[in-house]
């Protein structure tokens, strides 16, 4: 059978993307050196990780990549990459009571790293259980899987330039790409800079906190831990109690980098040349932070009028304006943009509150952003549209054509659009009743907000949920079965499914 | 007035024309009430207001105009809206058990004219026969309006992608409605007077042949008119499972082809059985069915508290799926009893709807077949942009627009209901009344996609007399929204609609 797919030279290019994920394991590898934990855990993962790598890029041949082939690489590469970000998990885990020992509890952590989902399956999370590398390492993940594998590789490898557009595109959130400068590798290269210079200025700052006085358990193990998982919008601790286990300081320094996460990154590379109109007319921006804007100040009027019982973490936030106002913003900002951090546990607020929280989950953040969800400038586009086809009811021969910020929007990016949004729903709707349905299979009780916050949780790459998989708790009592379908929606989410699923047609295959 | 551009003249023209004849069927009611020595005052009453009003109507001054598209969406919001009125007037004159208060009477009222079934009545026995006749007769009435709305009016103004319908002219004469309008009616009514006939015979037979003690003449007309008209109100208390099994099995089929094209019925009747057998729509629908009754029955078999038998198991699973896609409302037993799992599926069979053309209610086949091609062709197209493929329904190309109308249909019926969830537990929360997620979202779509029974206490067997006057109110607005498929309604709230 002849197959239409080059699939060798797709499958060389992966060996070539794993080839990096084991350099990226250095990193997880010094720190274990430093101190003195499980080195011969990392030592290994890199020598199995180098070795699968090199040994797929010898598959290589001649042949170009086309549009099938990038597709088939990008889906492709994000499954090995959550395939081989296992290997530490099950490596430190073995012969331990660890959930994490588990093969599917471990792709289940390494999926939701790498797609900066942010749900976890660990029982108890804190660096006296695990060693500080495996902690690190699955930041580590999700501030890789932030600004895109693909992109870092169209950034660094020549051979991958003549088609990075299509590669990029693929793997970017949002609809559209923006080329920033003629050469789509420079491009590539400007996005992981502004995204790197992001992180590094969080790990500084959380760091000068610490050494400021303001936060006592900010170390620079934890400022760091929490840069690489802020940017991305990704939302793993090495606490397990989030953001709440730091003083309010932090948690005010945090809201804005997790504001900027969402935002999309060309933006910046605008503001870097002096061009602040660029990013203040924006309409994608506006919105997001207006959308932000709207409903922090809804939820902190709730929690000032005693939404939220009083926390030993979230503290007391009825008639307090400063933890309202800062649990609001702390909680939007959040899980608007799909981070998934928290100050509070949320599964305990009132229903109105946790109602909200739950809308905020299906905004997202913006095209070009690290942020997963249906994306703001998608819901503008739907608005748009559904009152066109109101106009276009009362009048049936007007032409009028949807418009963004003074350009018109192609038809056929339109119907993609809402193709998308419906698409997300459905498997919303349906991945919800699946989880009630199979978890009651195993005799696990869920009542529906539960289910359908994993589902969006999970399809969004946003991380915690309500009642039991709230900010403070685990999605490890799942059977295996609901695990592996909430793997398969991080990693649809986080390519924003058509990729994927192109993948699993027969049209995309056959001749 | 001067910028107004609407003939709305026209409009009330023929919601005059329609009020009028609503006169009608109220005396089947007043007849039943002289037959069993009730009040006919409720009736009586509603007779005078809707003669008054549609001669009104029709008496005002200057020329009617012609009815065009705008004159047609606003004749359309305005006579769903003004027949429930008047339907409400029985129940608001009887004023017995919970129908002493003017805003449960409405809501009665326009959950049968919607076809709905959703009902704030609570002891059933409190109420006269004929006033729940006419409950059962303004289903039927519904379901009549519906199918002349749905093959003569939205498919030809193509209302969120309505123009797919496989109509038997495919002309565009929207200047002229009216003359289309009871064209398709002839065709359409004698085949649901048929039907309905039909139904009545076969539960009378039942009950004649001993097999169904209970389904007396009343009774067996009463349910008739609700299960062709996909309506789901029942005078007994516990619905269609009051009955013996083989009654349950009789109403099976009856709801099926009142979600059925009622055009290719007609089709089908005079000799061409393949136009339905062929019909795509036809397959998804009915394997819809087939899937939802699978999964439901192996979730109550497996689930120890209900323990019912093999035959008991498929019949209930048939049964209620059956109820829930052709949005009819009855139920065989109380499924908020059966297990989360079972109640999840059925909650998701909702949301499908049966074919177009027909009285079903909800988004429809047709809308998720057409959104499920399209979405998988574009999947096709992100691999090889170059590719230019239109997607084919029941081997004829869809228009690229026609598809873009049913992703908008598609996606404003999901946030209305999104919304409405929110706005139904914020509401409950607020009067205290314990209101869970999955109940507020049972009630949202039942009521938004004209279903009729939710789960928890406004379950099949229970009552959504218990939710808040606001939350009622809502819901009132919104049967009537979605009833005459959202956009009629939604676009005369907006400027274009009326300016030139």
């Amino acid at each position: 059978m002849k197959l239409r797919v080059e699939w060798r030279t797709t499958t060389a290019l992966v060996g070539t993307v794993l080839k990096y994920i084991a350099i990226a394991m250095v990193v997880p590898l010094a720190v274990s050196v430093v101190y003195m934990e499980d080195i011969w855990v990392f030592g290994l993962s890199i020598a199995v990780t180098g070795a699968v790598g090199l040994g797929l890029e010898r598959l290589e041949s001649d042949s170009e990549i086309g549009p099938a082939e990038a597709l088939l690489l990008v889906a492709i590469s994000w499954f090995a990459v959550a395939l081989v970000g296992t290997i530490p998990y099950l490596l430190a885990g073995y012969g331990t009571s660890s959930t994490l020992a588990h093969p599917i509890n471990a792709l289940f952590e390494s999926m939701s790293g790498f797609t900066t989902t942010g749900a976890t399956v660990m029982g108890e999370i804190s660096t006296d259980r695990h060693s500080h590398a495996i902690m690190l390492w699955r930041q580590l993940t999700q501030w890789l899987g932030g600004m895109g594998i693909i992109v870092l590789m169209v950034a660094i490898l020549p051979e991958l330039a003549v088609n990075g557009a299509q590669l990029m595109k693929t793997e970017a959130p949002g609809p559209d790409l923006q080329k920033l400068t003629p050469r789509i590798a420079e491009t590539a290269r400007v996005l992981w800079l502004v995204y790197f210079g992001f992180t590094a200025l969080l790990a500084m700052l959380l760091y000068g906190l610490h050494l400021g006085g303001f936060a006592p358990n900010m170390t620079a193990y934890n400022a760091i831990a929490h840069a690489f998982s802020t940017l991305p919008t990704g939302g793993f601790s090495p606490e397990s109690d989030s953001i709440a286990a730091f003083s309010a300081t932090v948690q005010w320094v945090i809201i804005p980098f997790m504001v900027v996460a969402g935002t999309n990154f060309a933006l910046f590379w605008h503001l870097l040349d002096g061009d602040i109109r660029t990013l203040l007319e924006d309409v994608e921006f506006r919105a997001y932070a207006g959308a932000i804007a709207v409903l922090t100040a809804i939820l902190a009027v709730l929690l000032y009028g005693g939404a939220a019982p009083p926390q030993e973490l979230g503290g007391t936030t009825a008639g307090n304006a400063e933890n309202a106002f800062r649990q609001a913003a702390f909680q939007i900002g959040s899980l608007l943009n799909s981070t998934g951090f928290a100050t509070s546990d949320f599964a305990q607020w009132s229903p109105a509150a946790q109602t909200l929280l739950l809308f905020a989950m299906f905004i997202g953040g913006s095209a070009g952003s690290t942020g997963g969800g249906i994306k703001v400038i998608r819901w503008l586009v739907v608005i748009k549209s559904v009152r066109r086809e109101l106009f276009r009811t009362a009048r049936p021969s007007a032409v009028k054509p949807i418009r963004l910020g003074g350009y018109v929007i192609d038809e056929d990016v339109v119907r993609g659009i809402m193709a998308f949004t419906l698409l997300y729903f459905v498997l919303f709707g349906v991945a919800t009743v699946f989880f009630v349905v199979d978890s009651l299979r195993v005799g696990y009780e869920l009542s529906t907000l539960e289910a359908a916050g994993a589902a969006i949780a999970t399809l969004g790459n946003i991380g915690p949920g309500f009642g039991s998989l709230g900010p403070f708790g685990s999605y490890a009592a799942f059977p295996p079965e609901t695990k592996l379908v909430m793997v398969f929606l991080m990693w649809i989410g986080r390519l924003e499914i058509v990729p994927v699923l192109a993948v699993f047609t027969g049209a995309f295959w056959k001749r | 007035m001067g910028w107004v551009r609407v003939d709305w003249q026209a409009s009330l023209d023929l919601t005059g024309r329609v009020l009028l004849y609503v006169s009608v069927p109220l005396s089947f009611p007043l007849s039943i009430a002289l037959l069993y020595g009730e009040s006919v005052r409720p009736f009586v009453v509603a007779i005078a207001v809707t003669l008054a009003l549609g001669w009104a109507f029709r008496a005002l001054p200057g020329d009617p105009g012609n009815l065009g598209p705008r004159e047609a969406f606003l004749a359309v919001a305005a006579i769903w809206l003004l027949v429930a009125l008047i339907g409400a007037i029985p129940f608001a004159v009887s004023g017995t058990g919970t129908l002493d208060r003017p805003i449960n009477a409405l809501f009665e009222a326009m959950s049968g004219l919607t076809t709905t079934g959703a009902t704030v009545l609570v002891d059933f026995s409190l109420h006269d026969r004929s006033v729940l006749m006419w409950r059962q007769l303004i289903q039927w009435l519904g379901g009549l309006g519906i199918l002349v709305l749905a093959t003569a009016i939205l498919s030809e103004l193509g209302v969120g992608g309505a123009q797919l319908m496989d109509t038997e002219t495919q002309t565009k004469n929207v200047n002229k409605l009216t003359p289309r309008i009871s064209e398709t009616a002839r065709l359409i009514w004698k085949l649901y007077l048929g039907l309905t006939a039909l139904a009545v015979g076969v539960y009378y037979a039942l009950h004649l042949g001993g097999l169904a003690p209970k389904m007396g003449l009343y009774n067996a007309v009463a349910h008739a008119f609700t299960s062709v008209a996909t309506a789901g109100f029942s005078p007994e208390p516990a619905s269609v499972g009051a009955f013996n099994p083989i009654v349950q099995w009789a109403v099976v089929p009856f709801m099926i082809a009142g979600s059925t094209s009622f055009v290719l019925m007609y089709f089908a009747i005079n000799g061409e059985p393949m136009r339905l057998v062929k019909n795509e729509e036809f397959h998804f629908y009915l394997g819809s069915i087939g899937v939802a009754a699978a999964v439901v029955a192996a979730a109550i078999y497996i689930d120890p508290s209900v323990g019912f038998d093999v035959e008991a198991t498929v019949r209930h699973a048939v049964f209620n799926v059956t109820s829930m896609v052709t949005t009819t409302g009855y139920a065989s037993a109380d499924f908020v009893l059966w297990s989360a799992a079972a109640k999840h599926v059925l909650f998701l069979c909702m949301f499908i709807g049966g074919m177009v053309g027909s009285t079903t209610c909800s988004v429809k086949s047709l809308r998720w077949l057409v959104a499920l091609k399209a979405f998988r062709r574009d999947l096709l197209t992100s691999v090889h942009p170059e590719v230019i493929r239109p997607v084919w329904l029941s081997g004829r190309p869809v228009e690229e627009e026609t598809i873009r109308d049913i992703y908008a249909y598609l996606l404003l019926s999901v946030l209305i209901f999104a919304f409405f969830t929110v706005f139904i537990v914020v509401d409950s929360a607020r009067i205290g009344t314990n209101v869970s997620e999955f109940e507020a979202m049972g009630a949202a779509a039942s009521t938004f996609l004209n279903i009729g029974p939710a789960f928890g206490d406004a379950g099949p067997y229970g009552t959504y007399n218990d939710f808040s006057m606001t939350t009622k109110t809502a819901m009132i607005f919104l049967m009537w929204v979605g009833r005459i498929e959202i956009i009629p309604v939604l676009v005369l709230f907006t400027v274009s609609f009326w300016r030139s």
